[in-house]
């Protein structure tokens, strides 16, 4: 059609494109637009992809995973003929459940961490001593793996299968994002959420949702607070480094004894000693307290694994 | 777009990338939304092409029009994202993926434009033809000049013109003669 059309008269023309012109202007309102939520879901997807450009870099350590989850795979074709399993509890799973379901079982050495790269691909970084079981392939109606110990999760985003990280006394639920949980030696846990939004569940039957920045504390299972925190001191650690910004000493010692497997004990002098600066855990233990003894002066009493640290005398 | 944040984001400096995603997340959505009709759909395709400036961060600073570029890469990924859902025996069926729609807006003020006259305008929009609808959209919607649109969607200007002045005819049709 030509659009020179000779049945609209030329006089009130301006006016009526005018009031289309107007009209168009609806189509460019920005109210439905829920910018967060693009943003966040952006974010997570570059998350993903910076852990994935840090895989390719230690090559070694992803083909050694790689290597497990493709017997896990094999494993898991073979008996899912026979033995079809829905979805249930890795925590309370026996072994040769276990097994029969496809997952392998992964015990982090002191002082290493693991990445581990999920068939869905999603990425966990497991760090020192910690206890991971996952499948080389998800089954049924949801993502589910078990950690004991301290993990970083990269969650693939999937609204169809929720993935659930069992841990001690509560589970972590999540649509897709990345967050932190640790367990330490003394029964207390933390969750820290990077980004997105995960539910815990207890298994005394708390819930409680988190938002990013979030931090929720646990003890033998039950939530003993929620606030919000700086999420790069929880998350340093899986670059081979651990921030600390006015931490105590105490706390410190015991993210150290946790990752070389030290029973590092300090007087009560030192306990409350607030400290300042990064540590690299890429170098032994010894490195590490030479570290923080340029940190905060104070005298090593060493007795193979079991060490003392003292203040010195007259300070 | 500052030249000095694309630099920022070729470094990789995430503060400058945010503000980045600050200035085209409405604009690339709403396109992103008239393609696929699916709010969800379309966060995961303008989240997707984010992603792919993040990655190719490196060699932002030499593409000549970011804009284009954007709306490229979030046309494409729409598409496919249509392509991926018809696939599915519940989705669209493969004929809906050429078409562009336009969700109908209610009148932004009764005293301009009557109820009436906005379904009129709304009904008119929705029989142009899918490209001129597109063209129509890119134009008279986002305000792209003609130029670009031409590059994008690799037609002539003249041939842009041609659509922009075919749609708002029919626009003005709507507007003057009750149906």
């Amino acid at each position: 059609m030509n659009h020179d059309n000779p049945h609209i008269p030329k006089d009130n023309s301006d006016q009526i494109d005018r009031r289309i012109d107007l009209f168009l202007d609806g189509f460019r309102s920005d109210d439905d637009v829920d910018l967060e939520r693009i943003k966040m879901l952006s974010r997570s997807k570059i998350r993903m992809e910076q852990v994935r450009e840090r895989m390719k870099t230690r090559r070694k350590v992803f083909a050694c995973v790689a290597a497990a989850a493709v017997v896990a795979c094999i494993i898991g074709v073979a008996t899912w003929i026979i033995n079809p399993v829905s979805s249930f509890n890795v925590s309370e799973a026996s072994e040769s459940l276990l097994a029969d379901a496809g997952y392998v079982t992964l015990h982090v050495p002191a002082g290493e961490c693991r990445e581990i790269s999920l068939p869905d691909g999603s990425v966990i970084i497991a760090n020192a001593r910690t206890v991971v079981k996952y499948p080389g392939e998800f089954r049924g109606s949801e993502r589910r793996i078990y950690a004991d110990g301290e993990v970083y999760c990269c969650i693939a985003r999937d609204t169809l299968r929720p993935f659930v990280v069992e841990s001690r006394g509560f589970d972590v639920k999540v649509l897709g994002t990345t967050f932190n949980v640790r367990n330490s030696s003394d029964s207390t846990a933390n969750v820290v959420l990077v980004e997105g939004s995960v539910e815990i569940n207890t298994d005394s039957h708390e819930c409680v949702r988190m938002s990013p920045d979030d931090r929720v504390d646990l003890h033998n299972g039950n939530i003993t607070s929620m606030r919000s925190v700086d999420t790069s001191l929880y998350t340093s650690w899986i670059n081979g480094m651990l921030y600390f910004k006015g931490e105590p000493m105490r706390s410190v010692i015991s993210r150290i004894n946790d990752y070389y497997d030290l029973d590092i004990t300090c007087d009560s002098a030192l306990a409350g000693v607030k400290v300042y600066g990064k540590l690299n855990l890429k170098g032994s233990h010894t490195e590490v307290i030479n570290s923080i003894q340029s940190i905060v002066p104070m005298n090593v009493e060493r007795r193979g694994r079991h060490i003392i640290l003292r203040p010195i005398e007259g300070v | 777009m500052e030249a000095n944040i694309i630099y920022r984001i070729t470094k990789g400096d995430e503060r400058a990338f945010d503000r980045m995603m600050d200035a085209w997340s409405a604009r690339l959505y709403r396109y992103a939304l008239n393609i696929t009709r699916s709010s969800e759909v379309a966060e995961e395709v303008v989240s997707d092409v984010f992603l792919e400036v993040w990655k190719s961060r490196g060699s932002l600073l030499e593409i000549a029009s970011l804009e284009s570029w954007l709306r490229t890469v979030t046309y494409r990924k729409a598409v496919t994202a249509l392509r991926h859902l018809a696939s599915r025996p519940e989705g669209v069926s493969l004929d809906e993926v050429a078409q562009f729609i336009m969700d109908p807006i209610p009148s932004p003020d009764e005293d301009i434009i009557s109820r009436e006259e906005g379904e009129r305008l709304n009904e008119a929009i929705r029989q142009l033809p899918d490209k001129c609808r597109h063209v129509f959209y890119l134009a008279k919607i986002d305000c792209i000049s003609y130029k670009e649109i031409a590059a994008m969607l690799d037609i002539t200007v003249a041939t842009v013109n041609y659509h922009v002045g075919y749609a708002m005819d029919s626009l003005r049709r709507a507007l003057r003669t009750p149906s």
